[in-house]
């Protein structure tokens, strides 16, 4: 039995201690907004925040996380500035990859709260999109980021 | 009840579900099997609310049914665009529905109900515009018989009907009843373009709102109740078979339901995914060496290169003239190439290369299907849906109407899920496990050792010249036959097309072309691949076409002006690219730009690339994209198409390479087929050409000129020329 913390409710699993967070979410919780994509953390499509930090679920046991905080795409609300930005950017083309891609962008915000492309560059180079959004999710990101820093002004 | 409740509650039978929406009130149905029809009563309105394209409820809620899938390229919005359009719809009051496999969805030009070809916009447009059409006539009709004025002074506009002369109006929600015991029109009429006021326009997304919620249903994100997950064991060769397996190897791990032989491996059926994938793994299985043993790709190399040989038979390929309809297919005059040949000034020859190129969906593999004594329901990211049903058919031995197949949205396509191998093993799998679904999942790994690859290819081009120009071109390519591994008839006066076609633009005019085609010896799985054809032979077309010019000592882009002056849409679309990408700008030593022109798909296509080399080291600066398609539906959509296009093109010449070892594929995953990421991506600057000219396809226009545009690009900066592509290959890296 392995207790977590998802988006903000306490959750406690009976799995296999090697299953990946990715299929525990998935299978065991029904939240399908994290995907299956390599396995190998190589293309970020189950990019979930672990205790804040953009973590590649599908090669995270779910041993490790355990009494950890754990944010998914379901977390962020759907107001997220992120998502909005997204929305209006007309970032997603088949979609698959987009959750992944708004966790790291949420992450890289919460970080650094108007990122340059350098570090949009660092932050989301490890979010694969084979369908090549890449240049609307920079201009996303930079219209989240200036919406935010325009309401604060 | 909406349509698409079926998909959560397979249980409910059609007539349940019919007579709950019967029970909403009355509708207006418009069915499309080869003609528009309707129905209005009740007992009717079930055979014609399951394929429906447009149905608009007493609520004034206008539910379209988009017959293609969903994969990326945008059709969620454009199709239901075009009715709307037609049918005077308020976008607000318009709810997509996905299809499901059925003969009133299939586009009467091509007779499927496919997603291929970048063709779902071009199939459609009439028809659906007919359907907008009628269905608006019907809701004038209607509301001018209430008010007792000609239809002729009604019109149809934000989901309302006008009255023109007294300013009454009524919604279409009010007049949807009285519209469906109407009969329906058999030549409605059509908006003029110039009347248009939702085509050509960007509208908000139908689909946008769920796919950054995480909320889109994808295939591998169908749940429903009784759920197994299959996971597969796959041969380490492409086309291994299974020799023998032993099940209780794995039957008593946790979880195991079943372990079963499928096309392609064997399927190991648990109650999660991670177990079924984990189980596979330990399977005790054994697999035959297959016929593509001992092919491993330095040895295919050497033998296409043996084939480029003047000595090897070879089959033509005719000169399609796509100006007709049906196309005319005229044999290539051999002499007058080889006699221009003969007595050129200049000839040139080279020999260009591609790699096997796998599809790489970021959504992997992926079907659920359900069989029971008396009915199959499949759940599929297809592009395939109706051949799809067909296979769950032949594989159950249950008639097509106990066959149920439901797209869902799709992680990607790009022809590869033009296949239904997984679907076939998804419904092996659930005939296992009756009263059971079975989600079939694949790996990364297996999706990239296992999928249906982009042939490679080598092809000798001849060039003949004089001081004014190309009087003859002969390209000569060699490589495997899609048509033969998918089992089509072969011609033996015809080259498979999805290989040789286009291996030498028809648009320039010189006299002297002729094309022909080498089969290679083995059978590897192969497939089509995002632009299919134009896929490399836009890169040996282009390339050649660059290669003339600069030995002639012309401008490239000139060069190609002038022979392309018959075709003023063309020329147009050059000369737009060229501007845009600053073609005449003084550029420094090193930097260098580069032209590729394209047609396909009903679309035209010229890019240019514009980069700096130095030494091994590329930076690519800008991609400049021109695009004439005609009736444009949404512009947005288009620019995302082939911004998408583009990256997808750059990374096929960049680094994309598949390679076999004994018939086994060498790379498996992401980390050795790296696609580009977002730190690697140059400025892109795409053009649209205003047109009235009927619509032509987008999703796979961008790619083509990538690669040519890039190779020529090189050659200016570096006057280095890459004539094999991946570049990697070339040693070329990103810098």
């Amino acid at each position: 039995m392995y207790t977590m913390h998802i988006n903000g409710k306490p959750v406690s699993v009976e799995v296999e201690e090697d299953t990946p967070l990715l299929w525990v979410l998935r299978d065991e919780l029904g939240m399908t907004g994290t995907k299956f994509g390599c396995g190998i953390a190589q293309c970020g499509a189950c990019t979930v925040h672990v205790d804040g930090d953009p973590m590649r679920s599908c090669m995270l046991p779910v041993s490790a996380v355990e009494g950890r905080a754990i944010t998914t795409i379901e977390g962020l609300g759907g107001d997220h500035p992120m998502q909005s930005a997204w929305i209006a950017m007309g970032v997603p083309q088949c979609g698959y990859c987009q959750s992944g891609q708004i966790m790291s962008a949420a992450a890289l915000l919460a970080r650094s709260p108007a990122p340059t492309d350098a570090e949009i560059d660092q932050g989301m180079s490890g979010n694969l999109c084979r369908c090549g959004t890449y240049p609307r999710i920079r201009r996303a990101i930079h219209q989240a980021t200036a919406m935010l820093n325009k309401e604060k002004s | 009840m909406r349509k698409e409740d079926p998909l959560c509650s397979p249980g409910v039978s059609r007539r349940e579900f019919i007579a709950g929406s019967a029970a909403a009130g009355l509708l207006l149905c418009l069915g499309l099997n080869g003609r528009i029809s309707h129905a209005s009563g009740a007992e009717l309105v079930e055979e014609f609310r399951y394929n429906a394209f447009l149905e608009i409820g007493r609520d004034g809620v206008i539910q379209i049914t988009t017959p293609t899938t969903e994969m990326g390229q945008g059709i969620h919005n454009s199709l239901p665009q075009i009715i709307a359009e037609e049918l005077g719809a308020d976008w607000n009051d318009v709810q997509v529905v996905m299809p499901h496999a059925d003969p009133g969805f299939v586009a009467n030009s091509t007779g499927q109900q496919r997603t291929a070809g970048s063709e779902a916009v071009r199939v459609y447009y009439e028809q659906l515009r007919s359907v907008g059409a009628s269905a608006r006539e019907m809701l004038c009709s209607a509301a001018a018989a209430r008010w007792g004025v000609p239809a002729a002074e009604c019109v149809a506009a934000g989901s309302r009907v006008v009255h023109t002369g007294s300013g009454r109006e009524l919604k279409f929600g009010e007049l949807a009843a009285a519209a469906a015991a109407l009969s329906v029109p058999e030549q409605p009429k059509k908006k003029s373009p110039a009347q248009f006021t939702l085509i050509g326009k960007h509208l908000p997304r139908k689909d946008i709102s769920d796919k950054v919620s995480g909320k889109t249903v994808f295939g591998i994100d169908v749940a429903l109740p009784e759920m197994l997950y299959a996971a597969l064991r796959m041969p380490p060769q492409a086309l291994g078979k299974v020799a023998r397996f032993d099940p209780a190897s794995v039957m008593s791990r946790p979880g195991v339901h079943a372990v079963v032989e499928v096309d392609g491996g064997v399927a190991v059926i648990a109650d999660r995914f991670w177990r079924a994938k984990k189980s596979a793994e330990a399977l005790d299985v054994e697999f035959t060496v297959d016929d593509v043993a001992g092919v491993s790709t330095p040895a295919m190399r050497e033998t296409l290169r043996v084939l480029l040989d003047d000595d090897v038979a070879a089959v033509p390929f005719p000169n399609v003239d796509t100006q007709v309809k049906p196309a005319a297919y005229r044999p290539l005059d051999r002499a007058i190439t080889d006699q221009a040949i003969d007595s050129a000034t200049q000839v040139l020859e080279m020999v260009y290369e591609v790699p096997y190129l796998a599809h790489l969906t970021m959504e992997p593999m992926v079907c659920t299907a359900l069989v029971t004594a008396d009915s199959c329901h499949v759940w599929a990211p297809t592009q395939l849906p109706d051949g799809g049903r067909e296979l769950a058919a032949e594989l159950t031995g249950l008639p097509l109407s106990k066959v149920r197949l439901d797209v869902t949205f799709t992680g990607g396509g790009f022809g590869r899920k033009w296949e239904v191998d997984t679907l076939r093993q998804s419904v092996q799998a659930a005939k296992a496990v009756p009263g059971h679904p079975v989600k079939l999942i694949w790996t990364r790994e297996q999706d990239v050792q296992h999928d249906f690859y982009r042939p490679g290819f080598m092809t000798r081009t001849r060039v003949a010249l004089d001081d004014n120009g190309i009087t003859g071109m002969h390209s000569r390519i060699a490589g495997q036959s899609v048509w033969r591994f998918q089992g089509k008839p072969q011609r033996p006066d015809m080259a498979d097309p999805t290989v040789a076609a286009l291996l030498v633009s028809d648009l320039y005019d010189f006299p002297g072309k002729y094309i022909d085609f080498v089969e290679a010896p083995w059978l590897l799985p192969v497939g089509l691949w995002r632009s299919v054809t134009l896929s490399q032979n836009a890169f040996f077309a282009e390339s050649a076409i660059d290669e003339a010019a600069v030995a002639l000592g012309r401008d490239p882009y000139e060069f190609r002006r002038e022979m392309l002056a018959a075709h003023p849409r063309i020329v147009a679309v050059l000369d737009a690219a060229a501007e845009a990408a600053d073609w005449y700008r003084e550029r420094p030593a090193g930097r260098g730009v580069g032209i590729a022109v394209s047609q396909g798909f009903g679309s035209l296509c010229v890019q240019v690339a514009d980069v700096v080399v130095d030494g091994d080291r590329l930076h690519i600066e800008k991609m400049t994209c021109a695009l004439d398609c005609g009736t444009q539906i949404d512009p947005d959509t288009i620019h995302a198409q082939l911004e998408g296009g583009m990256i997808f093109g750059l990374s096929a010449a960049l680094r994309g390479e598949i390679t076999f070892t004994e018939g086994a594929v060498n790379e498996s995953n992401f980390h050795d087929q790296r696609i580009l990421r977002i730190d690697e991506m140059p400025e892109f600057v795409v053009v649209l050409m205003d047109s009235d000219e009927s619509p032509g396809g987008v999703g796979e226009a961008g790619v083509p000129p990538v690669a040519p545009a890039l190779a020529n690009a090189i050659h200016a900066a570096s006057g280095r020329r890459l004539r094999r592509l991946p570049l990697s290959a070339e040693n070329i890296t990103l810098a």
